[in-house]
């Protein structure tokens, strides 16, 4: 939903406004203004329940998929917990807005100062209703801690022990991803098989980081020193997009991450791959073959399996993301760019003006036809 | 009023006459111009933090806005908060405690007014210095809560963090110093026959955030020190690269921090307990059950500081221990809210502006309340946590309630500060606009958070569907600013032509409603004896019926003889304050210089002679 002002996606779920152009114009007239009375009436709840529905329509982004992480929009076995108990929170605490609302406003009109009022009734207080709006907020609430305390310990508890096993190292600003028992390591786009339990460990490389995926689930820390677990079931395939979400610098808006839901199958393929020196596509062999010479000029950050230099599929010391099979993923600049060769070009000429305070050297001594070659050598890796 | 009757006493050694010009306000230790310095200072820092406000939500109006770079951006987010929190709201309640506490409890000044006097001119120049930050574009960044290890220096070298802690530091000293000298005021100072049970509500809540200031801002003080030492002196509580535990820094912050929560509360709680019942011409519903619930949220605001680490990894005992601590809390809230309306209730409300505003903070707190509680249940809290939803709570809190609350407060006691009456049609604009603008503002923000967009985003891109609200959300913040402007277009004019107030235009309950507006620099002629709770009112009510029936009149003010007749004892004026307060500053302010050129051990060491020789000096000083 590129520039519009209204939220997209709102027909989905509002029946009245799907109808079909042909429907005479009095009676969509009628239906929208019955339609505004409601929204009037429950417009929290309708406002939510559209920005459910936003969920499936926006499309855009960098890479023109969607971009849309909505919190409600469940899609995993965690987040459909959540979600229940969100529910069930959010209509207690619906019932005591509008019971407090609703007294205060009575209270205010009903006992509005008319001329000649009389001094009311001078009342200090009442022990008896005062024991009573303490006790009811309170049974209220142990409605909400025992459901509470239960989804607590099922979260914290151990992952089953059939689950996939995924590393995540948070860097300013992007996302290291390891499968230690597959030994697959990549960058910023985490590739997991729908309907099996994926257990990430977090960690962090610099500062704290924050790892979220809005429709997987709830959001966690990553620390230096410190490593936290979180767990989640998928059961729908996509491609789902995340954030970092505790300010972690200068560029902390620009680390993105994407997970892709895969089926179990594609994602046993994406995951051989990933250890199979790379076949590389051309056409253009003497293009490719700048672009191989000058990418020795990136080995002592980047590790790029199959690159004929040795130094480039030796891990230990790399500071930048792991860029083997870089050219079959979608993104660059952790999820900030399209993975195009012209993205990469200005990514590679000066990494600073696109993501202020990275780490990546800008080289702007190359000529714009060895950048050209090195983002076409890049490209090549599928 | 009874006690406004009697000649003007003597004054010692200070004349009737409250002096003019600039040197009587750099010297003053009057408590109701210090209550001044404070507010004026406070609402010019709430203005600078509102624009700082402004200018993230241009940046957020639409997506993919380069308008800022993320840096300046980031240095918004972080001094929006930072000036909102310590310069403009806590100073901003601190006013009132200077102006009003001293009046309710029938004093004639604070228990120490010359260090009264200090912490206002530390405070101006915390407040000072951490602005400054702007000059030299080195905007602290980092988030107003500072999480280590971002700040430690291999990530922030440059002298952004540095302005926060020497900011901070200094701000830290006047609310500590200005904490101790309200609760002795309060325990020490009381009119006889006012007993802690007949103190009205406002002091009973001063009292309750100075003991929360002083057992939670050490913490702070203690934590911003550490930090500081690793900047500049190589320790390691918090570097991360060199082995330190990354969690130290939040628990250290979180316990001072969420306890700051209720220090800026308590006061609006005060504030909004002295309007309900005035404008409704009823005693205060279930006093004891206020002050007990306020002391159970003091109490339990101490054990409830993990709830903002629920995404930090901290394990199921924990996190379950405050997801209960937190649900707790919210009884005592609740039963506050409910006494306001039982005190409503059955009343005869009067709808001036401070009512307005009063009746606005409960409707509006109450959502910020509810929303707490969603974040107390751990598992929502995991969705929701530095998401758009934290942002409309707290905003639902600070601004629906604090800050509504502190506008009653000016609304309400405007006319004995200055002796006029604001306008009662732009006031009742400002509101209306205000309230109208801030759902709009803060609402949508709620269905950002639920749509997945998190916290202190720079930029975000196109095709995220939160293009809509944020639109909204800047639109609102506009029109806040414009009731805001309404605000002081009408202090502006009240100032210039007012009606006159008199001493008690609301039919006030409590004592400094008995005095002229605005009161001598003495207040009392003689100190009141207190023997009930809304005082004034029992008295004028008993006159009244007294005239009708013939009685002799029942007297809640009553005048007692002062011992020594007409005789007055008042502080002297004092310059010393002033220059410890410089001293103090110096001494914080020369870890912004540059170190290599010497001006950092420079300044700090010249700093030191400066605060020693205003502190002796103004402990020799004749008290007069």
């Amino acid at each position: 939903m590129p520039e519009t002002q209204q939220p997209a996606g709102r027909d989905d779920k509002e029946p009245g406004r799907t109808s079909p152009a042909g429907r005479a114009a009095r009676r969509q007239t009628a239906a929208r203004q019955r339609w505004l009375r409601l929204a009037a009436a429950l417009l929290p709840l309708i406002a939510l329940a559209f920005l459910s529905a936003c969920a499936n329509e926006a499309i855009g982004g960098p890479s023109g998929e969607p971009l849309d992480a909505s919190t409600i929009d469940v899609k995993s076995d965690w987040n459909q917990d959540i979600f229940n108990l969100y529910t069930l929170v959010f209509l207690l605490a619906g019932v005591v807005f509008i019971i407090v609302e609703t007294a205060l406003l009575y209270s205010v009109f009903r006992f509005r100062r008319r001329p000649g009022d009389r001094l009311p009734r001078q009342i200090h207080g009442n022990n008896l209703v005062e024991i009573g709006w303490t006790l009811a907020p309170a049974l209220l609430l142990v409605v909400v801690a025992i459901p509470t305390v239960q989804l607590i310990i099922r979260q914290e508890s151990p992952p089953p022990p059939d689950s996939l096993r995924v590393e995540i190292i948070g860097h300013q600003f992007w996302w290291e991803v390891r499968y230690p028992d597959l030994g697959v390591v990549t960058a910023n786009e985490i590739h997991i098989p729908v309907g099996r339990t994926a257990a990430f460990s977090l960690t962090s490389a610099d500062v704290q980081h924050a790892f979220w995926i809005p429709k997987m689930g709830g959001k966690k820390d990553l620390y230096p020193n410190r490593v936290n677990q979180m767990h989640f079931n998928p059961f729908e395939t996509g491609v789902y997009y995340g954030q970092c979400s505790e300010l972690c610098g200068e560029s902390h808006a620009f680390m993105k991450l994407r997970l892709m839901v895969d089926e179990p199958a594609a994602f046993d393929r994406w995951a051989a791959e990933q250890n199979v020196p790379t076949t590389p596509l051309f056409d253009d062999r003497a293009r490719f073959e700048r672009g191989q010479l000058l990418f020795n000029q990136c080995v002592a950050c980047h590790v790029l399996y199959g690159h004929p230099n040795p130094a480039a599929n030796q891990p230990a010391g790399k500071i930048g993301p792991n860029l083997t099979r870089i050219g079959s993923r979608t993104t660059i600049a952790a999820g900030w760019l399209d993975n195009t060769p012209a993205n990469l070009v200005r990514w590679i000429r000066n990494p600073d003006a696109i993501k202020p305070g990275n780490k990546m050297i800008a080289f702007e001594n190359l000529s714009q036809e060895d950048l050209e070659a090195l983002a076409y050598y890049l490209t090549s890796q599928k | 009023m009874a006690t406004t009757t009697q000649a003007p006493p003597r004054v010692l050694r200070r004349p009737v006459e409250a002096p003019s010009g600039l040197w009587s306000w750099l010297t003053t230790v009057d408590h109701k111009r210090i209550g001044v310095l404070y507010g004026v200072s406070s609402f010019l820092f709430f203005l600078a933090g509102g624009i700082d406000a402004l200018l993230i939500r241009l940046q957020l109006g639409k997506p993919m806005n380069e308008l800022f770079s993320p840096d300046h951006y980031n240095g918004f987010v972080t001094m929006h908060a930072t000036t909102m929190i310590f310069m403009a709201l806590m100073p901003m309640s601190v006013a009132f405690f200077n102006y009003i506490v001293p009046l309710q409890i029938g004093a004639r000044d604070v228990a120490f007014p010359r260090l009264n006097a200090f912490s206002f001119w530390v405070f101006l120049l915390g407040g000072l210095i951490m602005s400054s930050s702007y000059l030299v574009d080195a905007i602290p960044n980092q988030g107003w809560y500072g999480y280590a290890p971002l700040t430690i220096r291999e990530y922030s070298p440059g002298l952004n963090v540095d302005f926060w802690i020497v900011g901070l530091q200094i701000l830290g000293v006047a609310t500590i110093a200005g904490a101790i000298n309200f609760f002795v005021t309060i325990i020490n100072m009381r009119a006889p026959g006012m007993s802690l049970m007949r103190m009205p509500l406002f002091c009973w809540m001063t009292l309750i955030t100075t003991v929360l200031i002083l057992l939670a801002f050490p913490v702070f003080t203690i934590a911003l020190t550490e930090l500081l030492f690793d900047r500049h002196f190589g320790t390691t509580f918090f570097d991360s690269t060199r082995g330190a535990d990354p969690l130290l820094w939040q628990h250290l912050f979180w316990i001072f921090g969420h306890p700051e929560v209720y220090i800026l509360i308590m006061p609006a709680f005060g504030i909004i307990s002295e309007i309900i019942p005035v404008f409704s011409r009823k005693p205060l519903f279930g006093y004891a059950a206020m002050v007990l619930a306020s002391m159970a949220i003091a109490f339990l605001g101490f054990g409830v500081w993990a709830h903002h680490m629920f995404t930090t990894g901290a394990g199921p005992v924990a996190y379950t221990f405050f997801a209960l601590s937190t649900m707790l809390i919210a009884v005592p809230t609740g039963v506050k809210i409910f006494n306001w309306l039982g005190t409503l209730y059955g009343g005869s409300i009067n709808l001036r502006p401070p009512m307005l505003f009063a009746v606005g903070f409960i409707g509006t707190f109450v959502i910020g309340g509810l929303s707490g509680v969603m974040h107390g249940t751990v598992p929502v809290d995991w969705q929701q946590s530095d998401s758009y939803w934290i942002v409309a709570h707290i905003h639902y809190v600070l601004f629906g309630g604090t800050m509504f609350a502190l506008f009653a407060g000016i609304h309400y006691w405007w006319p004995k500060f200055t002796g006029t009456m604001l306008n009662d049609k732009l006031g009742q604009a400002t509101f209306w606009t205000m309230l109208v603008a801030f759902h709009v503002t803060f609402f949508p923000m709620h269905f950002l958070g639920t749509a997945g967009m998190p916290r202190r985003m720079s930029i975000y891109p196109t095709g995220t569907g939160w293009d809509f609200w944020n639109l909204v959300a800047t639109v609102g913040a506009f029109a806040l600013a414009a009731s805001v402007w309404l605000f002081v277009m009408n202090a502006f004019i009240s100032l210039r032509r007012g009606e006159p107030a008199g001493n008690d235009p609301w039919d006030g309950a409590t004592l400094e409603w008995a005095i002229a507006s605005p009161p001598p620099v003495y207040n009392f002629a003689r100190i009141p004896t207190v023997s009930s709770r809304d005082p004034l009112w029992v008295e004028k009510r008993s006159e009244e019926t007294a005239v009708e029936l013939g009685f002799a009149p029942r007297r809640a003010v009553a005048v007692v003889a002062d011992p020594v007749e007409a005789r007055v004892h008042m502080p002297n004026p004092s310059f010393w304050p002033l220059v410890a307060a410089v001293g103090l500053s110096m001494i914080f302010a020369g870890f912004l210089m540059p170190w290599y050129l010497g001006a950092f051990p420079l300044i700090t060491l010249l700093g030191i002679p400066v605060l020693m020789v205003g502190i002796t000096s103004w402990s020799f000083e004749p008290a007069g």
